[in-house]
């Protein structure tokens, strides 16, 4: 068994208007899987689930061989670290704080000098050492989102969930996120599942691509999905695909059809 | 520009209306009352500083507080009353005895009508006694053309004028003095039992307003002279205020002698012997706590010359041996008789 | 860029502010009694108080000859409860108010604001009105009811927005002023006399008794408070994230709502209404020692035992009778409260 599989599931927010029917879904240990599609398809909604925000009107989620609703919160959140989009804490907390509560599902009454040596290591590795005692909430849009991934590695989690981590950000804040996540997947072996909006991204950072459209969901290696005939069922969106730096690069025609 | 200049006619003509409404508005009002004339028979300087005029004794009194319904009682002008205050028949106490002085009272003819101007306006009173803080009521009452004395009672002189205030304005002078003369013959009385105590014999003590224990009665209040009445010296003399709340250790300090009380609801002299905080005081080692008991609050009325009997039962209570003579029975009993004619339960 | 401050912090905590002043924070509460002890109308000299101590415990003297019964009185029975009740309600309201921030993510928000206040007087003026039940409790029961109201006014399937609960508050604090309104127009006045003073709060009736009476409540309520003080980070976070956190928030939220609630009811039915307490004490050691309420809660506790006792021994001691200590709070708290709103970002607070 994969380390994460969706069997039959369907998700509705309305009984009668499913946005996820009967989805299979398999992601492989250790890798990185990327969730396209367009707005709206589903996606987050997708994750939602892994999250324990949603649940499903029918079918069964399983997390390393175990039904999703037989494990505890803090067992969950002991497995899969999730790192949102924003985060606006109301007090001002430190960058270090951020990251350490990242321990609290391996904490039973006060982090011990163990966690705060995990905190440690996790800020030398994603070099925020000189963002150490910066108050969360006057970093940038990007180094805010360094120090979520930041919190979720702290979690020490094998599964770390991102939805879509680079929409807001630029150009190359992009780059030095796409990068974290590849190293990170490389050093541990820590298996990512992130919603990305932009195909090339999917292109460089993915082992395993999943296409959502329209409640479906097609899985497969990215060569073989990201095509231009997906695309353009995705999209709507004429796309043609080249090498260029070293990868499989996609391009969009942009003029009117 | 024409539609400008329409609405800037509307707006001024509206402005000159309302000018024109307050000019004749202001002109109806005040003043009334307050204006003398050589014929009035009885003119009354009340608590307020105000003069206030009548053609002659009042016939038709409106008595929005009680104790000027007692000293009017008092008086002899019970009959003259037209609307009294609610308070009158809410309370148990007062309204027991005064039913057993005045049977209309006792039949609730004489309307209570301190909560509604309309009505008080509809008797047609020839005065209305009320409370002087009562601004409001006092003016549309005025504006009106009710003639209003307005009562303040702060002190023991006080309850003096006030019953020379009424006295005149029901033309019993005569009957006014007498009472005052009677109260002050019996505050003789009392003094000159008092005064031959030496100092080491004087207890010193406190009056306890209430609510709580430490509520207590400062030197420019009633509390405070009613000690002074009673031959005891108030520790709290050094604190001008009419009622404030004591700090504990000062009680401490002082270590009153004795400990007067009027009547509160939830304070008995009790609270004070069971209380660790007061064990070492001397009014409690020597139990010299004393209430006006609940029976007797309208015997003990301060705000009317009733205030002896407070005098007289405290002084007794202090310093029983000085008044061993004295029996409280019969004390009311004379009291009573001479004050309304007649005797109560 | 070692600093040598930095590398002792890391061995015991992420984020330390200079251990010096954390120090003093710890321990102004001890001076704090010892000064409040030595001051007040009935002149004792600091001898005579370790003496009337000894004579309590052993019977005998050091200092000088037998403490008189009086000055016994004083220390042991007026003094010596008032201070210590003035230090655990501080700590109490304090802990209350960081509680309360933490889990309605808003640091403007402390007991008062959730209908404690109106709730606790009309308690407290049904109790002198009608006699049913004694004061205290009385004020205790409709303080908790108050926010109970509040929770149930404003929440939305187990999570209720930090706007709802200040607008339920509102609606909350309206309804029992309208309802007091309603008591003193019914009750007779004479009756209620006590109620403006009570209103005002103050120590100035702590007995023994009293004390006692609120020690078990405001112990637990203390106890639980520190005892959550590290899940209170998470669920400051928000419900999205302490979740993903592994924390479960509803639970939680309760778990330190009622702990809060506990806090705040149980000093307001001993010593009436102190606003703003629970406002400033938190705020402050937020600005001195950070927003990890690891740190942040057990200094509150301090920080506001100490303010509380400061305050109440200077209302005790500033005229020769006794003012209402909320006076002093509100006049204190005030204006820090303007400050602090003008101030917003700079002060912890996002």
């Amino acid at each position: 068994m994969e380390l994460i599989e969706y069997h039959d599931v369907t998700i509705a927010y309305d009984p009668k208007r499913p946005v996820i029917s009967h989805a299979e879904l398999r992601i492989p240990q250790g890798g990185i899987t990327a969730l396209l599609g367009p707005n709206g398809s589903g996606k987050t909604t997708l994750l939602s689930v892994l999250n324990r925000l949603l649940r499903p009107v029918s079918g069964e989620v399983f997390v390393g061989g175990r039904a999703l609703s037989a494990i505890s919160h803090r067992e969950l959140a002991r497995t899969i670290a999730t790192v949102p989009q924003f985060s606006a804490p109301s007090f001002d907390y430190t960058v270090e704080h951020m990251i350490l509560w990242g321990r609290a599902p391996h904490v039973a009454y006060l982090p011990r000098k163990a966690d705060l040596a995990v905190v440690d290591q996790t800020i030398e590795r994603m070099g925020l050492e000189r963002l150490r005692r910066r108050p969360f909430s006057a970093l940038s849009g990007g180094e805010k989102q360094l120090v979520l991934i930041a919190r979720a590695l702290a979690q020490t989690c094998p599964v770390i969930l991102m939805d879509e981590p680079t929409t807001y950000l630029d150009i190359g804040n992009q780059v030095r996120i796409l990068n974290t996540i590849r190293e990170i997947n490389a050093q541990s072996g820590t298996t990512f599942l992130v919603t990305l909006h932009e195909p090339n991204h999917a292109l460089y950072l993915a082992d395993e691509i999943v296409l959502v459209h329209h409640g479906a969901i097609e899985q497969g290696a990215p060569d073989a999905m990201l095509t231009p005939e997906n695309i353009q069922t995705l999209y709507g969106a004429r796309a043609a695909f080249l090498d260029l730096f070293d990868m499989r690069y996609m391009a969009i025609d942009y003029r009117p059809q | 520009m024409r539609t400008k200049k329409c609405l800037s006619l509307i707006l001024a003509l509206c402005l000159s209306m309302a000018l024109l409404a307050g000019l004749a508005g202001c002109g109806a009002g005040g003043g009334d009352a307050a204006a003398p004339t050589d014929a009035a028979a009885i003119r009354v300087t009340d608590s307020r500083g105000v003069t206030v005029e009548l053609a002659r004794p009042a016939e038709r009194i409106v008595c929005l507080l009680n104790s000027g319904l007692n000293d009017l009682l008092m008086l002899g002008c019970g009959d003259r009353i037209v609307g009294i205050d609610e308070w009158t028949y809410t309370n148990d106490v007062t309204y027991r005895v005064l039913s057993q002085l005045d049977a209309r009272i006792a039949a609730r003819e004489i309307p209570a009508v301190d909560g509604n101007l309309e009505e008080i306006i509809r008797l047609q009173p020839d005065v209305v006694i009320i409370w002087a803080q009562d601004d409001e009521k006092i003016s549309a009452l005025e504006s009106n053309g009710i003639p209003v004395v307005g009562i303040q009672v702060n002190s023991f002189d006080e309850v003096f004028d006030k019953m020379r205030m009424l006295a005149a304005v029901v033309g019993k002078e005569p009957r006014g003095e007498e009472l005052i003369r009677w109260t002050q013959g019996v505050l003789d009385e009392i003094d000159a039992q008092v005064s031959t105590l030496d100092e080491a014999d004087r207890k010193t003590g406190i009056f306890v307003w209430g609510a709580s224990r430490l509520d207590l009665a400062g030197a420019a209040s009633t509390g405070h002279s009613m000690l002074q009445l009673c031959g005891i010296t108030d520790c709290a003399a050094g604190i001008d205020e009419e009622h404030f709340v004591a700090r504990m250790e000062d009680v401490v300090q002082w270590d009153p002698a004795s400990i007067l009380m009027w009547n509160i609801a939830d304070l008995d002299p009790q609270d004070y012997l069971d209380d660790s905080q007061w064990a070492n005081i001397t009014a409690i080692r020597e139990r010299r706590v004393f209430e006006i008991p609940d029976d007797k609050t309208f015997y003990s009325d301060l705000w009317t010359v009733k205030y002896v009997y407070a005098v007289q039962y405290f002084a007794k209570c202090v310093y029983p041996d000085l008044f061993a003579g004295q029996d409280m029975d019969v004390f009311l009993a004379d009291m009573m008789t001479t004050l309304y004619g007649k005797t109560a339960d | 860029m070692a600093r040598p401050r930095t590398d002792r912090a890391r061995a015991g905590d992420p984020t330390a502010p200079g251990r010096g002043r954390v120090l003093v924070c710890y321990l102004l509460p001890l001076p704090v009694f010892l000064l409040a002890l030595c001051v007040g109308a009935y002149r004792l000299a600091p001898a005579a108080i370790l003496d009337a101590i000894l004579q309590r415990l052993m019977g005998r003297t050091i200092f000088g000859p037998a403490v008189e019964p009086g000055a016994m009185t004083v220390l042991l029975d007026v003094r010596l409860p008032r201070v210590l009740l003035s230090l655990l309600v501080g700590a109490s309201l304090s802990a209350s108010g960081a509680a309360f921030q933490s889990v309605m993510r808003n640091p403007l928000v402390e007991p008062y604001t959730l209908g404690v206040s109106s709730g606790a007087a009309l308690g407290a003026a049904l109790s002198m009105a009608f006699s049913l039940l004694p004061l205290q409790l009385s004020a205790f029961l409709f303080a908790s009811a108050s926010i109970l109201a509040c929770y149930l006014i404003a929440g939305q399937r187990g999570s209720a927005p930090i706007l709802s609960l200040i607008l339920a508050g509102i609606i909350v604090s309206a309804v029992c002023t309208a309802a007091l309104s309603a008591v003193q127009l019914v009750v007779d006045p004479l009756k209620l006399q006590g109620l403006v003073f009570w209103t005002m709060g103050g120590f100035y009736t702590t007995t023994w008794e009293k004390l006692l009476s609120a020690l078990p409540l405001l112990l637990v309520g203390l106890a639980a408070v520190y005892l959550l003080r590290w899940r209170m980070n998470i669920l400051s976070l928000g419900d999205g994230e302490a979740r993903m956190l592994g924390a479960d928030p509803r639970l939680l939220r309760g778990a330190v709502l009622l702990s809060a609630t506990l806090l705040a009811s149980a000093s307001v039915s001993v010593s009436g209404i102190l606003s703003l307490v629970g406002l400033m004490i938190p705020h402050i050691c937020r600005m001195l020692f950070g927003a990890d309420h690891r740190r942040l809660i057990p200094l509150s506790m301090s920080l506001g035992a100490a303010y509380l006792t400061a305050v109440d021994t200077l209302a005790r001691t500033l005229f020769t009778f006794e003012i209402p200590v909320g006076i002093f709070t509100t006049f204190l708290g005030a204006p820090f409260f303007v400050v602090l709103l003008r101030k917003a970002r700079s002060i912890g607070w996002n």
